[in-house]
């Protein structure tokens, strides 16, 4: 995997405030321009519109120069979606379920989780693991659980870590390991 | 050189450029409501998640949360004064301005969403040309016409569709080179996108276990998808090329939703290639159709 980028953040913030500036200035003089019509003999509508083309053009090709995952911005993006092998489909993976008594489990939607965004609960989950939160993440939840009637018959949540074969689960129906990061009962109030 | 030039700058009706600019605020405008209970709930939002992107680096960290419920609103409503074209030359670029913050900052928690880019850059662009000339409240009272000024703008948009599909091809082929096409990549993808679905409790594609089963299937896809994407500037060529070009890039879209679950809005709905089209039909149909409804109904009252 390539390295954090090598421009700090304030140089980028600095450059991109000053091509900012200048292209307002660039395309506010070529829009007056333009009102007014031909100058020097040059028809400044056309002035105006290769201007505006080559800077959306260059500015929407741009990430070319950068590493297609590492370079990812918003919104002038390398469009990385779908292009990576993943070998094996190997998928490491943070959830969270709710379990039952009997064995009852349900894998508890994004939108109780962090985000409605299943990408975006994804990467909250793994963020709050990786700085130690599993637990609290895990009441979070479970305060979110409690008063939903769809989870009455579930007595705890557990954050888990799987490592499973994408490909395999579906095509074989074979599950692979599960590990417990953590568990909290979901506590309700009394009626 | 000159023929080129004069291809690009060939006339379009003023409303076919007003078409987009009503479209777009449109889009936005729905696209910014039913991302409401996002914004207004916590969850997403937790400061240690917060990687800035693009123009929200120059932040210094996250909003306040009356800023940041702030934001949504009031890009909404510049989006309103944006589709009614109203001091068009000076409120488009603050909306223009507003939504790419707004949709920089949602997207400056750990994920990049995909299928916001394309609107942004849209309307970054409407905002700097004359797309107020027509259907506008700017305009009322003027006759619109057809001229250079409202051509090109609506190929400049239809060429950063053209270099977004370009660069995702590009990608494809600098992370997997050409054995991206055996299908092996797009399978797995396809395969681990479904299976974080199941496991994070988010519905997944009822089809998708059918089609990993079937590996000549994702080899043809993948062919398919590159064809689509790096084959994308033929769409400049003629109008005829651009919808033919516009309805497979549209089925590649509706492919992802089928097999992943994974919504395009933009592109599903047709906007992303509405520039390459005579996009004014639908509406100037819908206005005249609006007109003799009025027509009749004042004629019914005398």
């Amino acid at each position: 995997m390539p390295g954090p980028p090598t421009v700090p953040a304030t140089a980028a913030a600095t450059v991109a405030v000053t091509v900012a500036v200048a292209v307002t200035v660039t395309v506010t003089a070529a829009a007056a321009a333009a009102e007014r019509g031909t100058t020097a003999g040059v028809n400044a509508t056309r002035w105006y519109g290769l201007v505006v083309t080559l800077i959306a053009a260059l500015a929407v090709a741009w990430p070319l120069t950068r590493h297609p995952v590492a370079g990812d911005s918003f919104p002038l993006s390398t469009y990385p979606m779908f292009a990576t092998r993943r070998k094996d489909a190997r998928l490491y993976l943070e959830y969270v379920i709710a379990t039952g008594p009997g064995g009852a489990r349900r894998h508890v939607p994004p939108e109780l989780v962090a985000s409605p965004e299943v990408m975006q609960a994804i990467v909250s989950v793994h963020a709050a693991v990786a700085r130690g939160d599993a637990t609290g993440l895990c009441r979070r939840v479970a305060t979110r659980l409690a008063p939903r009637a769809g989870y009455r018959g579930f007595d705890e949540v557990q954050v888990i870590a799987g490592n499973h074969r994408a490909i395999d689960w579906f095509v074989k129906g074979v599950h692979g390991t599960e590990r417990t990061l953590a568990r909290c009962p979901i506590v309700r109030g009394a009626p | 050189m000159k023929r080129a030039l004069d291809a690009w700058f060939a006339p379009a009706p003023a409303e076919r450029l007003a078409a987009m600019r009503l479209l777009v605020g449109a889009f936005a405008l729905v696209y910014l409501a039913t991302q409401l209970p996002l914004w207004f709930g916590d969850a997403q939002f937790h400061d240690g998640d917060f990687r800035p992107l693009g123009v929200v680096r120059l932040l210094g960290g996250p909003l306040p949360r009356g800023i940041r419920l702030a934001l949504p609103l009031v890009t909404m409503a510049l989006a309103a004064v944006f589709m009614l074209g109203f001091a068009y030359r000076w409120l488009a670029p603050v909306f223009a301005l507003a939504l790419l913050f707004t949709l920089s900052y949602r997207n400056s928690w750990g994920m990049p969403f995909h299928t916001e880019n394309l609107l942004v850059l849209h309307a970054l662009v409407l905002a700097i040309v004359p797309a107020a000339d027509a259907w506008s409240v700017d305009a009322r009272g003027r006759a619109a016409t057809s001229h250079e000024r409202y051509g090109w703008p609506l190929r400049a948009l239809a060429l950063i569709t053209i270099i977004a599909y370009v660069l995702a091809g590009v990608a494809k082929l600098r992370l997997g080179g050409w054995a991206w096409t055996d299908g092996d990549a797009l399978r797995e993808q396809i395969a681990i996108d479904n299976l974080r679905k199941h496991l994070m409790g988010a519905p997944m594609s009822p089809i998708a276990a059918t089609f990993l089963e079937h590996t000549w299937l994702m080899h043809a896809m993948a062919i398919g998808t590159m064809i689509v994407e790096l084959g994308a500037p033929i769409a400049l060529v003629h109008r005829r090329v651009a919808l033919a070009w516009s309805v497979a890039a549209w089925g590649f879209h509706v492919g992802v939703v089928a097999l992943m679950a994974i919504v395009f809005p933009y592109q599903l709905i047709g906007l992303a290639y509405a520039p390459l089209l005579r996009c004014e039909r639908p509406i100037a149909w819908l206005i005249a159709r609006v007109r003799r409804g009025r027509l009749k109904r004042a004629g019914a009252s005398e």
